[in-house]
C-alpha cells in the first residue's frame, strides 16, 4: 500500500468541536464507521489503546496525537486529518505527561510496514515550521486534503 | 555481539521506525557488531533479560524496570529518536552503554 493512497478526501475534518478526547474519539469513531473504514470495535480498542499507550507528540511547532487501534479493528487503511476548535488534553507518548492537542492524525493501519513510513513522514512534518504554518492557516477541507497530499510527495 | 532491544506499545511499528534510525546511526558511525532489535510491549518481559540495552519508548512499568535493575541493563529513553528532536542524547547514552559492555 503506498501510503500517499491512505489519504482521503473524505477523511477531513476540521475545526470539530470537542471538549475531550473520548468525545472527539467518539465522534471521529462513528464517522469512520458509517464510511466503512472502521470495524465496530474500533472505538473501544482506540481508547483502550490511548489509555495504556498514549500517542500524544510534541515538537517544537506543534502538539498533535496519532490515535491509533490494533489492525483487528480496520477494514481499509487511511489516515484521518482532524483539528479542532478548541485544544483537547491527551498524554504525550512514553512520558504520560499532559499536553494540549488541537490537530490529530487518526492512522488506521493494516500492516506495520505502512505505519513505519507515515509515521516516519509525520515525524519530519511536525518539525518543519513552514509546513506547521501552512496546515494551521488552512480552514477549507479539501484545501487541506490537497495540501497535505503535495507534502507527502515531497 | 552486544545486542540491543527497542520496544514500543502494541500493534505499531515505532520500535521498528527506532530501530531503522538506530541502525542507520551506527552505520554512519562505523559502529559494527552491535544487534538491534524491535518488540512490543507484551512480548518484552519474557525476552528482555537476553538484552545488553533497553530503549524505550513507550515508559518502562515496574515488571520491566525490575528486569532492567536485575540483569543490569542499561535503559535508554528512545522517544529523542522516534520524534528526531535532540535524538544525540539517546545515542550518546547507547554508546556510553555500548562501552560500558566492552570496559
Amino acid at each position: 500500500m503506498d501510503y500517499k493512497e491512505m489519504l482521503k478526501p473524505d477523511l477531513v475534518f476540521l475545526n470539530v468541536d470537542e471538549k475531550d478526547r473520548k468525545g472527539l474519539y467518539k465522534n471521529i469513531a462513528s464517522k469512520l464507521l458509517k464510511l466503512g473504514y472502521v470495524k465496530e470495535s474500533y472505538e473501544e480498542a482506540l481508547n483502550k489503546r490511548e489509555d495504556e499507550f498514549p500517542t500524544g507528540v510534541v515538537s517544537e511547532h506543534i502538539s498533535i496525537a496519532l490515535p491509533h487501534a490494533n489492525p483487528e479493528n480496520i477494514n481499509k487503511p487511511f489516515v484521518c486529518v482532524v483539528t479542532t476548535k478548541t485544544p483537547i488534553e491527551i498524554l504525550q507518548m512514553g512520558y504520560n505527561t499532559k499536553e494540549n492537542a488541537d490537530t490529530f492524525f487518526f492512522l488506521g493501519i493494516q500492516h506495520s510496514n505502512d505505519q513505519l513510513t507515515l509515521l516516519q513522514k509525520f515525524m519530519a512534518l511536525i518539525q518543519n515550521k513552514d509546513f506547521v504554518d501552512d496546515f494551521q492557516s488552512i480552514s477549507d477541507e479539501s484545501e487541506m486534503y490537497q495540501y497535505i497530499q503535495n507534502e507527502f510527495i515531497k | 555481539m552486544a545486542k540491543i532491544i527497542v520496544a514500543c506499545g502494541s500493534g505499531v511499528a515505532s520500535s521498528e521506525l527506532v530501530v531503522n534510525h538506530i541502525s542507520d546511526f551506527f552505520e554512519d558511525h562505523g559502529i559494527t557488531g552491535v544487534d538491534v532489535e524491535a518488540t512490543d510491549f507484551k512480548k518484552l518481559p519474557d525476552i528482555l533479560a537476553n538484552y545488553d540495552i533497553y530503549v524505550w519508548i513507550a515508559r518502562p512499568n515496574e515488571e520491566i524496570q525490575s528486569i532492567v535493575d536485575k540483569n543490569n541493563i542499561t535503559s535508554v529513553n528512545g522517544l529523542p529518536i522516534f520524534t528526531g528532536q535532540n535524538p544525540e542524547v539517546s545515542y550518546k547514552e547507547i554508546i556510553a552503554g555500548l562501552k560500558s559492555l566492552s570496559a
